[in-house]
Formats: C-alpha cells, sequence, structure tokens
C-alpha cells in the first residue's frame, strides 16, 4: 500500500473549507425549530369561529340545491308570501309618499326580485299609489316619463 | 357526530366535505390548524398577520372543493398554498413598506427563543440567540422559494424526502438536490453572522 504524499491536493488534504459546514447549518436549523415549538398553540373555536363568519354568506355545498324539483317547490312556497304582501300594500288606507313600510316589507319578502321582472307595461296596469313606491326602491327605470309626472320628449 | 368524523383519515373527510358535509370541513380545518399556523409564521412572524393567511388558506380549501383532485395529498396541497399565500402577503407588505408588529410590540423573540432547560445563561445569551435566530430567518427568506419550502418540511416538520416530494411534486433524487443546495446556500448566508457570534464567544 502506497504512503500518502502529506502534500497531495487530493480533496482530503484540501484546507478546511471556509465557511460553517453543512453540518452546523443542519444543527442550527434544528435549534431554531426547537425554539419554534415554545410558540403558543391557536384558539381554534375561535379561528373556526371566524372562518364560519366569513364563510356564512356563502351558500353551503350542498347537493340539495343541484335538484331542480326542490328549487321548484322553494319558489312554489315563496309564493302565497309574495301574494300576501302584494294584497297588502294595495290597500287603498296606505298614505302617498310614506312608503317606508312597505318599502321595509318589500324588501323583507324580497318582492323587489319579482318586481324587476315585470315590464313598464305591466307596472301601469298596477295600482297608482304604488308608482311613488317604486320610484323609492329604483326598480322603474324603464317606466315612461309620463308615469312618473315628467314629460317624455 | 364530530368524534365518528374525527377518526376518519383526510381522503374520507375531503369526500364528506365534497358530498356537502360541512361538519368535515371543520374537522380538517382543526386537525391541520397548528400546521398551517406554524408554517405561516416562517414566512409572516407575527401571529396575527400569520393567522390572517391560514384564515386564507382554509377559505381556498371550501372554494376549491369541488376542483381538488388528489385529497391523498391533501396535507402537501395545504403547506404549498400556505407558503404561497403567505409569500403574497409578504410581497404586499414590502410593497407597502409594512412595518412587522413583531419589532414593535407582541412576538418577543427572546421569547421564542425560551430555553427548555433552566440552565444559567451569561447575560448576553438571550441576545446572541435572538440575533441567531433573526439571521436564520433573513438567510430562509432569502433562499428561492422551492429551496426554502423543501428545507422547511424537512428540518421544521421532520417530513422524509417521499413526503416532500409528494408535497412538491418532485422525485426523492431532486428533493435531495434541492436540500443540498438549500443548505449550501444558507451556509453562505448565515457565515457572516455567526462567525462573528463565535468571534465574540
Amino acid at each position: 500500500m502506497m504512503n500518502q504524499d502529506p502534500r497531495s491536493t487530493g480533496p482530503e488534504h484540501l484546507p478546511p473549507r471556509e465557511g460553517l459546514g453543512l453540518d452546523r447549518v443542519t444543527r442550527i436549523l434544528a435549534e431554531d425549530a426547537a425554539a419554534e415549538r415554545n410558540h403558543p398553540p391557536v384558539d381554534a373555536d375561535r379561528f373556526v369561529q371566524r372562518l364560519r363568519a366569513r364563510l356564512l354568506p356563502e351558500a353551503p355545498p350542498s347537493r340539495l340545491g343541484s335538484v331542480p324539483w326542490l328549487r321548484l317547490a322553494a319558489t312554489a312556497a315563496a309564493i302565497p308570501v309574495a301574494l300576501a304582501a302584494w294584497l297588502l300594500l294595495s290597500q287603498p288606507a296606505s298614505e302617498p309618499g310614506d312608503g317606508s313600510v312597505e318599502i321595509a316589507l318589500l324588501e323583507d319578502l324580497d318582492l323587489l326580485l319579482l318586481l324587476e321582472e315585470l315590464t313598464p307595461e305591466e307596472i301601469l296596469e298596477l295600482d297608482p299609489d304604488l308608482i311613488g313606491l317604486y320610484q323609492h326602491v329604483e326598480v322603474i327605470e324603464e317606466l315612461p316619463l309620463q308615469v312618473l309626472g315628467g314629460s317624455d320628449s | 357526530m364530530v368524534r365518528e368524523l374525527e377518526t376518519l383519515d383526510d381522503l374520507e373527510l375531503m369526500q364528506r366535505f365534497q358530498d356537502g358535509e360541512v361538519t368535515a370541513y371543520e374537522v380538517l380545518v382543526r386537525r391541520y390548524l397548528d400546521l398551517v399556523v406554524r408554517h405561516a409564521r416562517r414566512y409572516i412572524h407575527d401571529l396575527a398577520g400569520a393567522e390572517d393567511v391560514a384564515q386564507d388558506v382554509f377559505v381556498r380549501l371550501y372554494r376549491s372543493r369541488d376542483r381538488f383532485r388528489d385529497p391523498s395529498n391533501f396535507r402537501g396541497w395545504l403547506v404549498t398554498i400556505t407558503g404561497n399565500i403567505a409569500l403574497n402577503e409578504l410581497r404586499t407588505r414590502r410593497r407597502k413598506r409594512w412595518v412587522p408588529r413583531s419589532s414593535l410590540e407582541a412576538d418577543d423573540p427572546e421569547q421564542e427563543w425560551r430555553p427548555g432547560s433552566a440552565g444559567v445563561e451569561a447575560p448576553e445569551e438571550p441576545t446572541l440567540r435572538a440575533e441567531r435566530r433573526e439571521a436564520v430567518r433573513a438567510a430562509l427568506a432569502r433562499l428561492k422559494d422551492n429551496q426554502r419550502q423543501a428545507i422547511l418540511l424537512q428540518q421544521y416538520e421532520g417530513w422524509d424526502l417521499d413526503q416532500i416530494g409528494a408535497a412538491m411534486d418532485l422525485s426523492v433524487p431532486a428533493v435531495k438536490s434541492l436540500l443540498h443546495r438549500a443548505r449550501r446556500s444558507l451556509e453562505a448566508l448565515l457565515a457572516p453572522v455567526l462567525g462573528e457570534e463565535a468571534r465574540r464567544a
């Protein structure tokens, strides 16, 4: 076996690499990771509450929502409520110009969505007392001006 | 009900969630909350900011439930998304020249470095540790994104090469190479700071 020349330039005889050495880097990272374990745990209940509040406006991932007949049934159930509100609002006792109660009712019952679907002609056939109310709720952008008391040039 | 769900693995919980069972989603959130916040804090050092990132991660999970293709790699997906969202948050903060809360009030770095053993310390010891911690954080922040993720998962989470490869969509040899390059980079980045520390000692 040959004796190795101490002046050999092979890798094992190179001067130690300047710097820290990979082992030391690993050790430093391990110490850092150990220190990290002292972090206080997160309050999971509070975190989930906050998450629920953020996700609440979104529809839950329900398979029922994709079944057409269920959606039809839900729409059908809403019709009597809408009709009742309609009758209530058509009473002659309602004061022109004081539509705050009616507006609240309309909003509560989601009638606005129904009104939006009416054509201007259909709106013209409704109780004239309600026209002022429609102005409040801004669903009559396309209503002819003469109905609102202006001139249609 | 919740107890029964807690016995299920990630894959089963994701399937239940995809079928509309929101409770399964919440079980997943609780199961991985600590991991996500811990990982986020390696980027965003204040707890409040890390929790905000975690919120965004779980909101993303909620919204993308139907597009979730590989529930078997749920944990890997979570840490990848956490890293991405945290990096985005960091970039936003840098743009706005945001001052980290940790440097002003809570999250005392000395607190984080409190030793497990109750040994007697030289007066300058906590300062040295805090400085070192800052140096490690700064060095990690300067790594390339994929190097940082690999080293964090291995050194801080204790994941093996297979797990890291699955999370990062890399082969085991590629992960090894990434980790080696990450260590070399860290060695270079930490050398000036720790050399100084050694001289003082």
